[in-house]
Order: structure tokens, then C-alpha cells, then sequence
């Protein structure tokens, strides 16, 4: 399939005119687009000292387009009829999942804008529309055909997009649209600490002192603000790799120096889940805190920065400070992303 | 994705005073292009190879090394002529940050400089948490509030074989009084339209074998929290750079 082309001429100008012109495009199949659509251009909201959002420059927020992803993520015929991606990624859990499903917990989506690789394993890289097209053309291998005989998408995506014939191509681009809005930048961390409004709790701020230093050494690849370097790493999960779902991004690469990589996951709203590491784990955190306590293994691939010297395993807190820890990692919680309505199922 | 950081808007912010120059701006705008190269024990370097040797008898392997490079001097008649304030993240890992480049805006004048020295890191104006833009990769290298805030100046990091048992090691520098004055104390040549392509090699192996022994049987293996580490590193930090044979 030929490739879209959307020529925007300019933000300004689209915000000036509140309208976009999109000029011919597609040519596979037997699309046919309009010369002009309508859309109302919006803005994917940048937290302060995050990075430039990733956004391609032929898919541009559209409200049109992100309230056509919203519906399509909640929508159970897009994995046609058994579930929809907000049933895994549900957003009273940070958008990750309450049930396994099919032995794998899913990586929250929030700040999805700012990443690169995407997947547990690092499998998927590039834009959110890369991500999403993997998603519904290989992974779930979506039926177009609900879609095209559907005449309230028929219309959605010929609004949204002005096409007659709905691709994977323009059923990506949308979900990619929503996803991109789903912004969590209202935790209490960045309340007390980038805004300086109240002051923690002892313990908090005592786990604060934890997470940003080597005594818990966990903000090299949970970096601030964003909580996730979008990178892989080696955490020392296993000693061996018995199962395909251990090796991470060795299934990728090849590369033994990858084995047993997995993605950094982003600590916002870490609390609100219900199930940890690649394979779900752990179902607390503090299980999750006892492994990197003590529960390390010391592997040849190990990332660097995960040995602390001396400390075989592990960081070897005490109880207090492990209740510490836990105690900020609290404070990365954001209710008003949790709750917002605008997120949730239209 | 990693990028060379030209913090254009930045740099005008906290632009060094260009030092004194012997007759006037130069009248060319040549661009002032870099290569860095980075080698340990006489070899290009290799990521998550286990074939290095120090002088210490460590035998290691490198899997991260980032650091930025800023305030570039030019001197030459032994007088500081030029001073740029540009900054440059480099992870040695991807090409793409290892050759960067920038144009004087007033031009450099012709002719043999006796010497080049850099910043490996930030100087103070900029070692500030946040006041670089917000890249991923600036982020990466952000050295906490909690433990003094701004930026990591470098990092090193690997593992090294202690008897028979693999250790990792985590050298990192950062906070002002840590900061790296590099020199390279070898003439080059701008020619006429102000351009230099230079080449410029890190040894690795000199982090750990300068002024200052860095032995990772003795010394910290992880050097954010101990200063007299960090010390240590600033010191070898001064020679680790040359220039490239070819």
C-alpha cells in the first residue's frame, strides 16, 4: 500500500485557519480522499522539562482523529469482539492491566509521546503509529472489514481522515492520536518538588533521598521527569533463560550481550498496578522492592549500574527505608490522569 | 535516538566573552568541525568486550560512556585567543554524536595554535538542573537534586574482573568542583577560510592510568558519592584526550 501524504502548511497557519488541507493521498486500493478536511488542530500538552513530544509531521493532533482513536481503544471490535485495548490497559491502573492476559502484563500508557522503543522487549521502535499499526495488523490482526461495513466509522474516518476504504494505515494513525494525549503530569512529586507546593512526609522525602541517590540508585533508569529512560536493561531478574519471554531483547537481536533486556517502565502510577516486571511476577511493590533488595542475580550481562559495590544482590535497605522507598513511589501517583474523563471510555 | 546537543539557545544566554583576539574578528566563517575517536590499550574501542587492561592490572570492558564536551579554547603565543561556549553530548557508543561541528559567529583568524583545551563537562552557568533543553539524552545525564543537581559531566561504566569473580564499575563525575579541564597540547592549523577538521582520540585506558592511579581492586568502584574519587577521575580526566594520528 502506497503511503498517505498530508502536506500541513504550518501550524500557525492551520490554527489561523482551523482548517488543514490535505491533498491527494493513498492510491492503494481504491481509496479516494477528499481535497479538504476540516479539522480542529489541538496540542499535545508538554510537561515541564520534558523533551519535544514525538510527533510524525504527517499525523498532527487533530481532535477529530484523537476522538476517533478514543473510541477505537475502547472499542471491543477491534480485536474483533474478545476484548479492546482498554481492556488491558485500563486506566484505573495507569492504563496497565488488572488481569493477566495470556500470561503477559502490558506496559501502562501514559507518556507514550516521549518514547521510542516500545514493548516489554524493545520489539517495537519508532513512532506511536508504528506501535499501533504492529498492534492491530500483526498482533491482533485486526478485521478491517467490521470497520469498513460500519457505517458510523465509514464517516468517522472519513472525517477524520477522508477516506472511503479504512486501512490499517488511518486505524493507527488514530489510536496513535489518542494514545499521544494521555499525559500524566500532576503527581505529588511534581507538586512538592517542581512546583514547590507543600513538603513531603519524612518518609517520603527519606525515599525520595533513596530513589535519587546510590543509595537506591534507581533514578539512572528511572531518570526525572519523566521516570523511564526508554531504554533496555538487564535488571537481573534470571540466571537462566529457559522460557522465550526471559530473554527480552535477545528474541530481537540475536546478541547475547541483550539477553534478558527489558524496557525501563515508567514509575508514574506504578503504584496503582497490579502486576510487575515483563512477565507479571511480582503483584506488589513491595515484592518488588525485595528484589532489588536482595533478590538480584548477578549475571554476566548485568547493567553496570545495578551491582552497588559491597552489596551482593542487592541494596540491602533496612525495613524502614524499604517502607521509605515504597512511601515515594507513592508519591508518583496521579490521580487526575487516573480520573480524568477525557481518558476513559467515550 | 541520540543527538548532538547544539544548545544554540542556550549559548546566547551564557555566551563566554570571546577572549582577546591579536588583530580583530576574523573576516572568513569557517566552520570548526570535530571527530572524536575513542581507543584503550592501543585499539579502537569495543562495547561489552572484556579485553581491556589498565596499568592497575584491571581487566575490564566498557558498556556506557557519555560525557559532553563545552567551552573550547583556542590558544595560541601561548595567550587564550578564542573561547566558544557551545555544548556537545557525545555517547560513545553512536557515530552520530561523535563528530560535531560549529561555526564561529565572528570568525577565527588564520594561522598555527599551539593548543586546544575543553571543559569534559559543563561549566557552572550551565551546570544547572534543567538549564540544558530538555532531550532524553540531557535528561539521562541529569545529577540528582538531592545529590547537588546539574548535570553528570561523564560516564564510565562496565565490568571488571576481580579474581574470578565479574564486578561492575561506575565512574561518574559531575558538580562544579569536579569539572574536567582537558587539554591537548599539540599545534594545529586554521587555514584561510577559518575552517579546522580536527581529530581528537580518548584513550580510556587513561581514566584509570594518569597523575592519579584509579585501580578498581582499591579504588571506589562506583564514584558519585565519594569525592575523593571523583577527584581522582578529574585528574586523569586532564590528559585522557590527544590528537588522532590519522
Amino acid at each position: 500500500m502506497k503511503k498517505s501524504i498530508f502536506v500541513i502548511v504550518g501550524i500557525a497557519l492551520i490554527a489561523a485557519l482551523n482548517s488543514v488541507s490535505s491533498c491527494k493521498k493513498d492510491g492503494g486500493g481504491n481509496n479516494t480522499v477528499d481535497t479538504t478536511l476540516h479539522l480542529t488542530p489541538d496540542t499535545i500538552y508538554s510537561p515541564p522539562h520534558f523533551p519535544k513530544p514525538i510527533i510524525p509531521a504527517d499525523n498532527q493532533p487533530f481532535k477529530e482523529r484523537e476522538a476517533l482513536g478514543r473510541k477505537l481503544f475502547y472499542d471491543s471490535m477491534v480485536l474483533n469482539g474478545t476484548n479492546s485495548c482498554g481492556g488491558c490497559h485500563d486506566p484505573s491502573a495507569g492504563f496497565s492491566n488488572l488481569n493477566m492476559k495470556e500470561g503477559k502484563p502490558v506496559l501502562p500508557h501514559s507518556n507514550l509521546a516521549w518514547y521510542s522503543n516500545f514493548l516489554w522487549d524493545g520489539s517495537q521502535k519508532g513512532t506511536l503509529e508504528d506501535l499501533a499499526l504492529f498492534e492491530i495488523s500483526v498482533d491482533h490482526n485486526v478485521d478491517l472489514s467490521l470497520f469498513n461495513n460500519n457505517a458510523t466509522y465509514k464517516q468517522l474516518f472519513k472525517t477524520a481522515f477522508g477516506v472511503d476504504n479504512i486501512t490499517y494505515k488511518e486505524m493507527s494513525y488514530a489510536l496513535a492520536q489518542f494514545m499521544r494525549t494521555l499525559v500524566s503530569k500532576n503527581t505529588r512529586y511534581e507538586e512538592v518538588k517542581m512546583r514547590g507546593n507543600g513538603t513531603f512526609t519524612a518518609d517520603e522525602q527519606a525515599g525520595y533521598n533513596i530513589f535519587f541517590t546510590e543509595k537506591g540508585d534507581c533514578f539512572h533508569c528511572h531518570i526525572n521527569p519523566i521516570f523511564t529512560d526508554d531504554q533496555l536493561h538487564n535488571t537481573g531478574l534470571d540466571t537462566f533463560y529457559t522460557l522465550r519471554v526471559d530473554r527480552g531483547y535477545f528474541n530481537i537481536s540475536g546478541d547475547s550481550t541483550d539477553m534478558g533486556k527489558f524496557r525501563t517502565p515508567n514509575l508514574r502510577n506504578v503504584a496503582t498496578r497490579k502486576f510487575f516486571m515483563h512477565d507479571g511476577r511480582f503483584t506488589t511493590l513491595e515484592q518488588v522492592v525485595d528484589f532489588y533488595d536482595h533478590g538480584m542475580h548477578k549475571v554476566s550481562n548485568l547493567d553496570p549500574i545495578m551491582a552497588l559495590p559491597y552489596k551482593a544482590n542487592g541494596l540491602h535497605l533496612t525495613t524502614d527505608e524499604k517502607r521509605q522507598l515504597i512511601a515515594f513511589l507513592n508519591t508518583l501517583t496521579d490521580s487526575t490522569f487516573l480520573n480524568n474523563p477525557a481518558y476513559g471510555r467515550p | 535516538m541520540k543527538k548532538l546537543v547544539a544548545a544554540a539557545a542556550f549559548s546566547l544566554l551564557f555566551a563566554l566573552p570571546a577572549c582577546k583576539k591579536d588583530s580583530g574578528p576574523g573576516t572568513n566563517s569557517g566552520k570548526m568541525s570535530f571527530t572524536i575517536k575513542h581507543t584503550a590499550s592501543g585499539s579502537p574501542l569495543q562495547f561489552d568486550t572484556l579485553m581491556y587492561t589498565n596499568a592497575s592490572g584491571n581487566r575490564y570492558r566498557v558498556e556506557r560512556l557519555q560525557y559532553y564536551i563545552s567551552d573550547i579554547v583556542l590558544y595560541k603565543g601561548g595567550e587564550k585567543k578564542y573561547a566558544f561556549s557551545d555544548i556537545f553530548y557525545l555517547d560513545a557508543r553512536y557515530d552520530s554524536t561523535r563528530t560535531f561541528s560549529f561555526t564561529p559567529p565572528n570568525g577565527v583568524l588564520a594561522g598555527t595554535y599551539d593548543s586546544l583545551c575543553f571543559l569534559v563537562g559543563l561549566d557552572t552557568a550551565a551546570n544547572k538542573s534543567y538549564q540544558l533543553p530538555s532531550s532524553l539524552d540531557n535528561l539521562n545525564m541529569g545529577w540528582p537534586d538531592a545529590m547537588g543537581g546539574g548535570y553528570h559531566f561523564f560516564k564510565l561504566e562496565g565490568h571488571w574482573m576481580n579474581g574470578s569473580s565479574l564486578e561492575s564499575f561506575a565512574l561518574h563525575v559531575g558538580e562544579n568542583q569536579f569539572l574536567v579541564h582537558s587539554s591537548v597540547k599539540s599545534s594545529f592549523t586554521i587555514d584561510a577560510s577559518g575552517t579546522m577538521a580536527m581529530s581528537l582520540t580518548m584513550d580510556v585506558n587513561k581514566w584509570f592510568d594518569g597523575d592519579a592511579p584509579y585501580n578498581l581492586s582499591t579504588d571506589p568502584t562506583f564514584s558519585m558519592a565519594d569525592s575523593a574519587a571523583r577527584l581522582k577521575l578529574v585528574k586523569n580526566g586532564a590528559k585522557v584526550f590527544s590528537f588522532s594520528s590519522n
